[in-house]
């Protein structure tokens, strides 16, 4: 690592004194190199995993805005901040795997038993079926206080509203008893069946196997609503359960289980499905927040299911989500792809290359990102970077009109988006190149006879940052959009993110480079470095952003 | 037994003789999934003296799923469309259910005649003037039932394209189709020539 990064490294601790601790540990961790090494000789997969999922948890616990509006959130705070541990050697890493949030992931079959064995709980207590056990603690969001108090207030209406009562109270269904044959049914209208043709629930409305079997087909056909399904006779209220499923058409009782299953799950605050295509995994913790990596590798937040996006929380997220949606497709794709050459005016569309653009027209010089002219920009006029501040210049801000109202409120929106868009985009190459990292890899221990697998692990490790910084990035323009300017919070939020931004886009370069230039030292040292800074961010986030 | 067989035991018990005031044809006798309902308006309310036609389609997997039903004459009223004539009715929708038929739905459609409910609205428009202005909204159903729904003056159009050289069968079968609209049937009379 050159000394001009450890500078960077002091410059920021020096500038904000509420990090200025752990960020001195920095150069330290640069100078010790070998020991990095042995690390990475230690970070067997099982190891790695329980890193991603515990670092996580550490660093993305809801902002405290969240954490005060759901006062029996997170006690993460603690351990979260346990994973801060900015010794050099970075054995935060290396704990077994624990979460000390409870965060945990579950087979769906460990779930059904989970469910199963709450259900039992209810069999016994109340003295009813598992069936109907089931159907009374789906309505009360599987609560089992609740149930227990609606239960011992009113038990008749407790059953009725959930559609049991007559489960319970009745003779039982099954093959009716009726006379033997001249049996009608009300939904084929013959009326010749025999009595062990028919079937019905409690309720004692029967129909004939055969149109029991298509009403199940059908109910089940519509999707996870046919947990939901009643009698097939107009207006009962009697709900169909497992019992029924497997009496008449056992075919469809696996994917009715499922869809009870997925109901439980769905239910449940603490838990979610695991989103990744495919997966059947499901995660839980015990608060309700927190970021977890699935065995499929795909990684979420618990609460809402989207990618993991501190320092934002759910709802300004979803706000966010929502409010990208609503801006008009093609509005949106010129907002977001082209950029008005700040000279001629032409509309000129980016789809691929740097940030140095050269409008066609007028050959004006610029960078896409700030639309100043390119000559201003380097190192030697305050930085490169210097483009992620917003202000709203050439406009009156005294103008109070509606229109220059809306005119600034979309600017800024904008400029929130761009960015925002702009970081997603190279997160999406980030993946990409991940995909090519092992190849890399073989070429570099294939360059070398000395060089174990080991070795070159730090390649994929740079990579892995480089997706995780520019995620980071991405959400914190989607933050500091909602984030409300007071004593200078803003400013200082900003100046935290131009620093990141610089160190990302260093790391980039670095892990992009050459293999024959490229220097491995340097390239562990920042991966380091971004890696404690990303962590330091969320952490001054989630603290409430105090100096003090 | 496919829905086919339970349709044709149902269209024994809708025909126009069965006495309950509604009933429903096949549009073509070789077709049981696509017929047209009738229903006529009860006694004292806005609706006395009109007579609806009504699209009916059977979906394939009937009777697990509702036949799908839409007025084809106007009507003004809070849980009909008074442009496409869609229809606002519970056990058209998530409460349908296989024991119900295509008779009990006609006759919830003319119970809805008769008991309107503006709070689960089709066509907003009518439902606020049904709720804000109770009067103006019986004056209003009451003018459209005889524009669209008033039998004799559905005759009268008839008797009017018969006038033309259509037949009486095609003209009532065109007219039936297009709402009773005299020169959208002309329309297409002469347009399927």
């Amino acid at each position: 690592m050159s000394d001009s990064e450890d500078d960077y490294v002091y410059d920021y601790s020096d500038a904000s004194s509420d990090e200025g601790d752990e960020m001195k540990t920095s150069p330290q961790q640069a100078k010790s190199p070998q020991e990095g090494d042995s690390d990475d000789e230690d970070r067997k997969p099982a190891a790695k995993k329980s890193m991603d999922i515990r670092g996580e948890v550490g660093v993305k616990t809801p902002s405290s805005k969240n954490a005060n509006a759901n006062p029996n959130a997170p006690p993460a705070h603690g351990s979260g901040r346990k994973s801060y541990d900015h010794s050099p050697t970075g054995s935060d890493y290396l704990s077994p795997a624990k979460n000390p949030d409870g965060l945990k992931l579950m087979e769906a079959e460990q779930v059904r038993e989970e469910m199963h064995s709450l259900v039992c709980e209810i069999t016994d207590m109340l003295g009813i079926s598992e069936a109907v056990a089931t159907v009374l603690m789906r309505m009360h969001k599987w609560n089992k206080e609740a149930l227990l108090n609606a239960y011992m207030n009113d038990s008749n209406a407790t059953l009725s509203k959930a559609g049991v009562l007559s489960k319970v109270q009745g003779e039982g269904g099954g093959a009716t008893s009726g006379s033997g044959t001249g049996n009608t049914c009300n939904i084929c209208c013959d009326d010749d069946f025999a009595s062990d043709e028919m079937y019905a629930m409690s309720c004692g409305h029967s129909f004939c196997r055969d149109c029991w079997r298509g009403f199940l087909h059908s109910k089940v056909g519509d999707g996870p609503s046919c947990i939901y399904a009643t009698c097939p006779a107009a207006g009962c209220p009697e709900v169909i359960t497992e019992v029924e499923v497997s009496d008449v058409s056992k075919d469809v009782l696996p994917k009715f289980s499922t869809y009870q299953l997925r109901s439980y799950v769905n239910l449940n605050k603490l838990a979610r499905w695991c989103p990744g295509a495919g997966c059947t995994k499901v995660a839980s913790s015990k608060t309700g927040f927190g970021n977890i990596k699935c065995d499929c590798g795909n990684e979420f937040c618990i609460r809402c299911g989207l990618e993991p996006h501190s320092p934002v929380t759910c709802p300004d997220l979803a706000k966010w989500e929502e409010k990208c949606q609503n801006e008009s497709e093609t509005a949106n794709w010129i907002l977001a792809n082209t950029k008005k050459c700040p000279k001629c005016f032409t509309r000129i569309e980016k789809n691929q290359g740097c940030n140095h653009m050269v409008c066609q027209q007028c050959k004006f010089e610029f960078c896409w990102i700030c639309l100043a002219a390119w000559n201003e920009h380097g190192a030697s006029t305050g930085g490169y970077y210097k483009c992620n501040k917003f202000a709203s210049e050439g406009d009156n801000p005294n103008d109070q009109s509606d229109a220059a109202k809306a005119k600034r409120e979309l600017d800024r929106y904008l400029h929130y988006y761009q960015r925002f868009h702009a970081h997603g985009q190279a997160q999406k190459f980030a993946k990409k190149q991940l995909a090519q990292t092992e190849q890399r890899m073989v070429q570099l221990q294939d360059g070398n006879s000395d060089t174990s697998w080991i070795d070159v692990q730090f390649l994929k490790t740079a990579t892995e940052q480089l997706i995780e910084c520019r995620r980071v990035l991405k959400y914190t323009y989607t933050f500091a959009y909602y984030l409300e300017d007071k004593d200078g919070i803003k400013e200082r939020f900003e100046h935290h993110q131009e620093m990141l931004e610089k160190f990302t886009e260093r790391l980039s370069e670095l892990s992009e480079m050459d293999l024959e230039k490229m220097d491995r030292t340097d390239v562990v040292n920042m991966t380091r470095v971004v890696d404690k800074f990303v962590k330091n961010i969320l952490k001054y986030v989630d603290e409430g952003m105090d100096i003090d | 037994m496919t829905s086919k067989t339970r349709i044709i035991k149902e269209l024994k018990e809708c025909s126009p003789t069965n006495g309950s005031g509604v009933h429903a044809e096949p549009n073509n006798s070789s077709d049981v999934f696509n017929l047209t309902g009738v229903i006529t308006g009860g006694t004292e309310t806005p609706y006395e003296g009109g007579v609806w036609y009504i699209e009916i389609k059977i979906p394939e997997g009937y009777p697990f799923e509702p036949p799908k039903m839409r007025f084809i004459t106007k009507i003004w009223h809070p849980n009909i469309s008074s442009v496409t004539g869609a229809i606002c009715l519970d056990i058209l929708k998530d409460q349908w259910s296989p024991a119900l038929t295509i008779k009990t739905a006609l006759l919830s459609l003319q119970a809805l005649l008769c008991a309107a409910e503006p709070d689960d609205p089709q066509d907003a428009v009518v439902a606020k003037m049904y709720k804000e202005d109770p009067d103006l909204f019986a004056k209003t159903a009451k003018e459209w039932t005889a524009k669209h729904a008033d039998p004799n003056v559905n005759e009268g159009k008839i008797r009017n394209l018969m006038e033309m050289g259509f037949e009486r069968e095609a003209v009532e079968k065109v007219l039936k189709e297009v709402g009773w609209e005299e020169d959208k049937a002309v329309e297409k009379l002469l347009g399927g020539m």
